[in-house]
């Protein structure tokens, strides 16, 4: 096992620039999530920690050991692939053994590893046969057991679940987790899929456009966004993002609402935000997630604001109402997701109160997106 | 309306038609060749042409009674197989590179070397190889043949390395399997269908190719092709024995490809990767 550290390191291709200049470090035995959208460059700084991909500045260090120049087969890594990458000729038993064979390990010590590997994930019968007489479930697995059985300092998967359907994502999902769990090595992981990230991870790596928007534990991310961009990728659904100015500053901060309501916001600034920004008159989002807002009656007491049931998404053990809020019906255009009980009772159309977890709100410039403090 | 299973009827029935009349166009000179050979010397040119004549081996019994028909088939042979295999050994790794970098230029420079006509080559070598000491032997119809078999080759496999997922490779770089061992281990076992036909079709090109053979051979490496040559005479040809010639020069690659064609089985990548 081993620790990664990744300092100020940048990809370009030419003149076009991956990642501007990205530091890193992942402890020992931690699973580490990167996530983003297509093209933050997530994939590429997996790579680069590979070894497939140059590194046009900074260094990578495995195990305090700069790697930079050293051959993918000298990091001491493995890595799933988002398309498995198995070798077709090779039945499942040659695939998980061909990098001992290729490192000249010896029979025995093969053959231990292989069996330990094909034990740990269930493919023993599958040993004899070759990847076309597998599901796309069972390769990955074999995929995995490759890594497995290379006992590498780390473990890096690029996308490895997003070629599987819903079900069998779910089920290999808990797999890799029980892996970890198992194995207790340092695990890089790549998503675009935030389930995933969430549930998955120790620490979680936001990228956008080559740069860390945000990284720390999942909770964290959840509960604290440090940018909009955080709040509505982590989350599903994401937070609501609720524009509004400030009638009074910290502390005591009073908003005005897009239904023209003035409400107190039990926010406080939080070390390391901008609560210079907090300044009255300062246009700002209202960071809210789904399970964080009720519904009620509109007359009902206490309600924070009102608005109009757009939608109702029922999903089985609970609902999503899609509720648009703004001074008049017809000019409600800010939607809302609130996540409500399956038999909430409201129909589209229908005005409707909306209270708030006070303990639980975000406030965001509406300038640059950048948390101002969070209740 | 024509049912679903009535149209799949006429559909099969139309491709049949359609295969059988272009393998008609196609054997009529081979049935030709063979029939011309079973037929005695005023017979082959009698016009209009018989089909049905008293058969002969004569032409045969006379072929390998007064030329040395071993001897040449033997050094068509070896030029043939080490010509193929020294054009798929440098084509391989060049296609590999080729399609792994993709850059085009190389194959480019290589296809322009096969479409340039022999004789643009053949008084240039003729000296070059004289000074060189080497016209007459089999390294020089060797070398000369392998520029032929070399660009046929690495046109053949190009597209087969290029519809391998990269992935594949980037693994076994991962599991330390790199250059000559990604080669041999990795890319040849996923290009084999590929590297039947490219075998097929360069031992098929340097067995039949005739020029380089006629001006840098000599007598000790004269090919079958060249010899069969002898039959055409300045006032009469033998056509008999040519024909006869004909078809047993036919006859080596027509093995070939009936002990490769089991290679020839595509989708052997299928499942590596999720497709």
């Amino acid at each position: 096992m081993a620790n990664v550290a990744i300092n100020s390191v940048v990809k370009r291709y030419g003149s076009h620039v991956i990642l501007p200049n990205l530091s890193l470090d992942i402890e020992d035995g931690e699973f580490c999530v990167l996530v983003g959208p297509s093209g933050c460059g997530k994939s590429t700084l997996l790579r680069m920690i590979a070894g497939l991909e140059s590194i046009s500045d900074g260094t990578v260090s495995i195990d305090g050991h700069v790697v930079n120049d050293r051959l993918p087969s000298d990091r001491d890594i493995a890595m799933v692939f988002q398309d498995y990458a198995l070798y077709p000729h090779m039945n499942v038993k040659n695939n998980l053994s061909f990098a001992m064979r290729m490192r000249g390990d010896p029979a025995a010590e093969i053959e231990k590893r292989v069996s330990y590997a094909a034990k740990v994930l269930q493919i023993e019968p599958l040993l004899e046969r070759k990847p076309k007489a597998l599901s796309g479930g069972q390769r990955q697995r074999v995929a995995m057991g490759r890594a497995i059985v290379r006992e590498p300092k780390v473990f890096l998967f690029d996308e490895p679940l997003s070629n599987l359907d819903a079900k069998l994502r779910v089920e290999m999902r808990a797999e890799i987790k029980r892996l970890h769990q198992r194995l207790s090595a340092t695990m890089i992981y790549v998503t675009h899929d935030q389930v995933e990230a969430m549930t998955l991870a120790d620490k979680i790596v936001v990228l956008r456009a080559g740069h860390i928007e945000q990284l720390g534990t999942p909770a964290e991310l959840y509960r604290y966004p440090a940018t909009t961009f955080v709040a509505s990728f982590i989350g599903s659904p994401a937070m609501n993002l609720i524009p509004a100015r400030l009638a009074q500053a910290i502390v005591g901060l009073k908003a005005i609402l897009p239904d023209g309501s003035q409400s107190a916001l039990p926010v406080l600034a939080r070390p390391g935000v901008k609560a210079e920004q907090a300044k009255a008159g300062t246009d700002v989002l209202v960071g809210l997630r789904p399970e964080d807002l009720e519904l009620v009656a509109a007359d009902a007491p206490d309600i924070w604001m009102t608005g109009w049931v757009d939608v109702v998404e029922p999903l089985g053990a609970e609902a999503l109402v899609l509720v648009k809020t703004g001074p008049e019906q017809a000019q409600a255009t800010i939607p809302l997701t609130v996540r409500s009980p399956n038999d909430c009772g409201f129909r589209p159309g229908e005005r409707v109160g909306l209270r708030i977890d006070a303990s639980k709100c975000a406030l965001f410039d509406a300038g640059d997106g950048q948390a101002i403090g969070y209740a | 309306m024509v049912s679903q299973s009535s149209s799949r009827r006429i559909a099969a029935v139309s491709t049949t038609l359609q295969v059988f009349a272009v393998a008609v166009v196609l054997l009529i000179p081979v049935i030709w060749m063979a029939l011309s050979s079973l037929k005695r010397p005023g017979e082959v040119t009698r016009y209009p042409p018989t089909v049905i004549f008293d058969p002969t081996l004569a032409n045969y019994a006379k072929l390998f009674a007064e030329v040395p028909f071993f001897e040449y088939g033997l050094n068509s042979l070896i030029v043939s197989v080490v010509s193929t295999l020294l054009g798929l050994a440098l084509a391989l790794p060049c296609a590999f590179a080729i399609s792994w970098h993709s850059v085009s230029w190389p194959a480019t420079i290589a296809l322009i070397t096969r479409m340039a006509p022999g004789t643009l080559f053949v008084l240039p070598w003729f000296v070059l190889f004289s000074n060189l000491g080497m016209t007459g032997g089999y390294w020089v119809l060797i070398l000369t043949h392998t520029v032929i078999t070399m660009p046929l080759a690495l046109w053949v496999l190009l597209p087969y390395f290029d519809a391998l997922p990269r992935s594949i490779f980037e693994s076994a770089f991962v599991d330390g399997c790199r250059g000559v061992k990604c080669l041999v281990h990795i890319a040849i076992p996923l290009v084999l269908p590929g590297l039947m036909v490219a075998i097929i079709l360069s031992f098929i090109a340097s067995w039949n190719y005739f020029l380089f053979a006629l001006v840098l051979g000599g007598i000790d490496t004269k090919t079958l092709i060249v010899a069969s040559f002898n039959f055409v005479g300045e006032g009469a040809t033998d056509w008999g024995r040519l024909m006869a010639a004909a078809v047993l020069i036919c006859l080596p690659p027509l093995v070939l490809i009936f002990i490769m064609q089991r290679g020839l089985i595509s989708g052997l990548s299928g499942g590596s990767v999720k497709g």
